[in-house]
């Protein structure tokens, strides 16, 4: 009894594994179950001759030695009890244990180290990947099916390629569908280390998120200290390596001597830049295998794409100049406004979209998560007088420090000249909103994108006796997570934060209400912000808003975002439309101040504001089929001064958005009370 | 012997440690064999590693029958030269096992190595009993884990072994505490003597199944009593000595981690009390301070948390590590974050 062989223990199991495996025992019907036989004999001391195994099938039992040589068998009517010795025709056998993997060959501790591949991988939860691979039972049950198609998507370019980019929208699981990744190469493909390199406010995310999933199983090193790093390469003890962007850098050195297996970029559209330091450093360490994870790849241009997949994959497009003259350039003309003949860029795209689609992955919309009802409501606020006059006196400099103090005035007046009063119109359908909200006992996410706004707004919530937490560039590390833990789960009203610095990655589900007050010329910068709250876990039907001052730069900012946009989901989606021109005249017309209710309104439609859907679709592909037909021949030089095109752009943009007077605005009570105390200019409303 | 058999060694051959009945044929017969194995020499390493005459001293075996048995043993065993660049490649393929705590693995460089023998001490309350109970259970993960895949032999002088803390420890990774208990084998030592005899027994049972640890909980406590004065102490160490000789050809044989702790005895004079403010050192002298492979000493740090001094060792720098005692064994101390 006291030296029976070593059996490994066994896991344990919860109620429901158990009952499925009782009721799979009932249906099993071939148990293989290792025994130790002997010959009959009528000796007093029976010693037992040998292990063996049998197997039994039905009313059948096999005995067979330890080689596999089978000895004897039987069929019996009805199967004996296992608990004492059976006769099997001239042998006796007595149950050990049954076998699941195996037989174990006993091997020397100081020999050499096998791996040995549970054969859990064959229950029917496991979802195959491939002939060899698949992904484990634990973390298939909690996958969603989009992320299961984003894990098979991510194992089959990574055989194939180096790397890969997982472009899905935010709140779609990129974390997770990367965990189950590496999870199944670490287990079933001899992948050992693993590199993750994020922003700084996330390590404690991914930590988190490790724990959740996958319990600790891997086991990770966070702390970065350059010993620590030697350490991690030098023994196995830690398996992944989580570090920020910037002690990429600082820890160069010792990186570079740690063999990775896979690296993993999250956010990685910091990467777009290449003369970053970042990227080269990146580079140079030479890890065979990458993966990159972000919500918005392109933002502004075509070269940030080429830098991306060319840290991906070298060699998939050509080289830099190639590049230029084969895809850049014929696609930014047939982008052109005045372009005639678009088709050349059109092929250029789709050759481009061929060459990488192997490898790139990106799908949009909340598809399959069960997410409360969200409500976008644009809301156009007249300047104040005083506004008004500031913007029309301000004396002239170079355009960039203009733009600055026309979003400055636009934000408060206060901002460009202390001795200024605080008033503006965005402040002043601020302060209403707020309290509105508040009453109606829901928490609010004020975001800014700069901190002297952030600053403004503070004072003005203390004066009104609301509680607030504040994150921006400025917090430490080890702070940030305890404020969003702290908002989510206490009565805080208002969470102040600063796009730039907390726009990624935070989870402030405990809001339902967030007002974007200005905006930046990114248009992925608001994204980001833009889906802190609506997102797995979320409750309350959400409401956000976004201010802009009627008129100002504040929409012209907005226009040219929206064009931005068209230009991103060329490449990742299908859309076959695109425009791409900041002109002279664009220049100068930001800074002029319109008297109106709604310049962008004015640009894309004239109806009368009751809320019906403009009907945009029908209209745009009319025109269009009419100009194709008159591209080969002559055209008259009105229709090429039209400026038709870019207003399309815009409508096409905000296509789903219903427009509103004031006065019959009805998808939000809350704002609806607010309206009648505050004259505002216009509202846009989307819900979805 | 039947051809199974035989074929089943042969299997084993490159892998585990050779069964005596390898050596039959050519001269040495059954019951030589059965002579060997009443003395304590159940592989053929065994058999290798010892002077021939030691072997003589066998009841049974005549000096010719030793030359005989000697040179058997030596065609079987590797027992020459090889080049360093081989010897680092098979070092690089060792198996360390886990103590539960990250950082203290890092300091040991990967874990507790298996074939050589780790001394704990430090005075009462550091943690080294309960750095033997998490071992037990970690020695029986799979290696992919940080375990040893085998079981675990305990040898307890103190009688401070509680199968209870087993039982939370396997939790905490996960597995059946059942099953995890089948898996130690679990010895009294009532005195020096017996403690010797302990491990001739375990010889034989490792050579019957897979063992992946031993542990002796307190290997002095029993010396310290039984011999006692200036005068046994020549007796004590050798008794020691031969002790520690078949830890380390246990440890040889079969591959097996061999953990031992250790207590500690107080300087009251002398000049080292004035500069040193709690001046102890373990006991033993220089026999365990010279056949133990690593040297680990423990102190007591706040709370639950405890530090671990590299004391002596082949390859690693001397440095220091925190770990903390938890219900569920040793782990790393939590960070505090308010």
């Amino acid at each position: 009894m006291l030296n029976k062989p070593f059996k490994p223990p066994r896991l344990i199991k919860t109620k429901e594994i158990e009952k499925e495996e009782k009721e799979e025992k009932v249906l099993f019907e071939s148990k293989v179950l290792s025994v130790q036989w002997r010959k009959k004999t009528n000796k007093k001391n029976k010693t037992w001759d040998g292990d063996g195994t049998i197997q039994i099938n039905n009313h059948e039992i096999i005995l067979k030695s330890e080689e596999n040589k089978t000895i004897t068998r039987k069929t019996y009517n009805k199967l004996p009890s296992f608990d004492d010795v059976i006769s099997i025709g001239n042998y006796e056998i007595e149950v050990e244990s049954e076998i699941t993997e195996p037989i174990q060959k006993k091997t020397k501790l100081v020999g050499k180290k096998t791996k040995v591949v549970p054969l859990v991988y064959d229950s029917p939860n496991a979802i195959k990947l491939s002939d060899s691979i698949s992904i484990d039972p634990i973390l298939s049950q909690k996958l969603r099916s989009h992320q299961v198609e984003g894990v098979k998507f991510l194992y089959q370019s990574l055989e194939s390629y180096s790397g890969c980019l997982l472009a899905d929208e935010m709140g779609l699981g990129k974390t997770l569908t990367a965990i189950t990744t590496i999870y199944t190469l670490y287990k079933q493909a001899d992948y050992k280390k693993f590199l993750i390199v994020c922003p700084v406010t996330l390590i404690n995310n991914w930590k988190a998120e490790f724990k959740k999933w996958i319990n600790n199983k891997l086991s990770i090193q966070s702390s970065a200290e350059k010993s620590d790093i030697v350490n991690f390469g030098r023994y196995n003890v830690y398996q992944i390596l989580i570090i920020n962007y910037e002690k990429l850098s600082t820890c160069f050195q010792e990186l570079s001597n740690v063999k990775f297996d896979l690296l993993v970029c999250d956010e990685g559209h910091r990467l777009k830049n290449k003369d970053s330091k970042v990227l080269q450093n990146l580079t140079s360490l030479n890890i065979p295998k990458r993966i990159i994870l972000t919500g918005t790849p392109i933002q502004n241009e075509l070269l940030e794409f080429y830098t991306l997949v060319n840290f991906l994959n070298p060699g998939v497009l050509p080289d830099l100049k190639t590049f230029q003259k084969k895809f850049v350039c014929p696609i930014t003309r047939s982008r052109d406004l005045h372009c005639i003949d678009r088709s050349p860029g059109e092929e250029a795209t789709q050759e481009l979209v061929n060459l990488t689609s192997q490898f790139i992955l990106r799908r949009t919309g909340t598809a399959g998560l069960n997410l409360t009802k969200k409500t976008d409501i644009l809301l156009f606020v007249p300047p104040t007088t005083q506004q008004i006059e500031l913007l029309k006196s301000a004396e002239f400099e170079h355009s960039f420090q203009l733009i600055n103090t026309f979003k400055k005035i636009c934000n408060s007046p206060y901002l460009h000249d202390n001795s200024l009063p605080k008033a503006s119109g965005k402040i002043n359908i601020l302060i209403p909103l707020l309290i509105e909200c508040i009453a109606n006992k829901e928490k609010i996410v004020l975001i800014s994108n700069y901190t002297s706004t952030l600053t403004l707004l503070e004072e003005i919530i203390k004066k009104l006796n609301f509680t607030f937490l504040r994150l921006d560039g400025s917090t430490p590390n080890n702070i940030r997570n305890k404020l969003v833990s702290q908002f989510n789960n206490s009565s805080i009203n208002i969470f102040l934060l600063s796009s730039k610095s907390g726009g990624m990655g935070i989870n402030l589900i405990g809001a339902s209400r967030l007002i974007l007050f200005d905006n930046d010329w990114n248009p992925s910068v608001d994204l980001q912000s833009i889906s802190r709250i609506h997102r797995d876990g979320q409750l309350k039907p959400c409401f956000i808003y976004r201010l802009f001052t009627s008129g100002c730069i504040d929409e012209k900012i907005f226009q040219r975002q929206l064009l931005k946009l068209k230009l991103s989901s060329r490449f990742l989606g299908n859309d076959s439309d695109g425009i791409n021109d900041f002109d002279h005249e664009d220049l100068k017309n930001l800074f002029n101040v319109e008297n109106t209710i709604c310049n962008t309104h004015d640009l894309i439609c004239d109806c009368a504001g009751t809320g019906e859907k403009v009907e945009v679709e029908n209209e745009a592909d009319e025109e269009d089929e009419e100009e194709k037909e008159n591209v080969k021949d002559w055209i008259s030089a009105k229709d090429i001064k039209d400026d038709n095109v870019k207003k399309r752009a815009v409508k096409l943009a905000l296509n789903d958005y219903q427009h509103f007077k004031p006065e019959c605005f009805n998808h939000d009570e809350v704002l609806e009370k607010v309206l009648k105390k505050i004259k505002v200019s216009f509202v846009m409303s989307k819900v979805s | 012997m039947t051809e199974k058999e035989s074929n089943d060694i042969n299997e084993e051959e490159n892998n585990g440690p050779l069964l005596i009945e390898q050596l039959e044929g050519n001269g040495i017969t059954s019951s030589d064999i059965k002579k060997l194995k009443a003395d304590g020499y159940h592989t053929v390493e065994a058999v290798a590693y010892t002077p021939r005459r030691q072997l003589m001293v066998v009841k049974g075996i005549s000096e010719a029958k030793a030359e005989k048995i000697s040179l058997e043993a030596a065609k079987l065993v590797p027992l020459g030269f090889t080049t360093a660049s081989e010897f680092h490649s098979r070092r690089s393929d060792l198996i360390c096992l886990t103590t539960g705590s990250k950082q203290l693995d890092t300091l040991l460089g990967g874990g507790i190595e298996t074939g050589s023998i780790t001394e704990v001490f430090g005075e009462f309350r550091t943690g080294k009993s309960q750095l033997c109970h998490t071992l037990a259970v970690t020695c029986q993960l799979p290696i992919d884990m940080g375990g040893g895949e085998g079981k675990c032999l305990y040898i307890d002088t103190e009688g401070t072994f509680r199968p209870n803390r087993l039982v939370s420890i396997a939790q905490r990774y996960g597995l059946e505490p059942n099953d995890c208990l089948d898996n130690v084998a679990y010895a009294r030592a009532y005195n020096a003597e017996h403690q010797l005899n302990l491990l001739n027994l375990s010889a034989q049972m490792m050579a019957e199944s897979r063992f992946s640890l031993l542990i002796v909980d307190s290997i002095m406590s029993l010396y310290r009593t039984d011999y006692a004065g200036r005068g046994e102490l020549s007796a004590r160490q050798t008794s020691v000595a031969k002790f520690m000789r078949t830890l380390q050809r246990l440890a040889d044989e079969f591959g097996i981690a061999v953990v031992i702790t250790n207590q500690v005895v107080a300087q009251v004079d002398g000049m080292s009390s004035m500069y040193n403010p709690d001046p102890k050192k373990p006991i033993g002298g220089n026999i365990i301070a010279h056949s133990s492979t690593t040297r680990l000493s423990f102190k007591k740090g706040r709370a639950e948390t405890r530090i671990c001094k590299i004391y002596d060792s082949p390859c690693l720098p001397e440095s220091e590590c925190v770990f903390a005692i938890y219900e569920d064994g040793i782990g790393d101390p939590k960070v505090e974050e308010e």
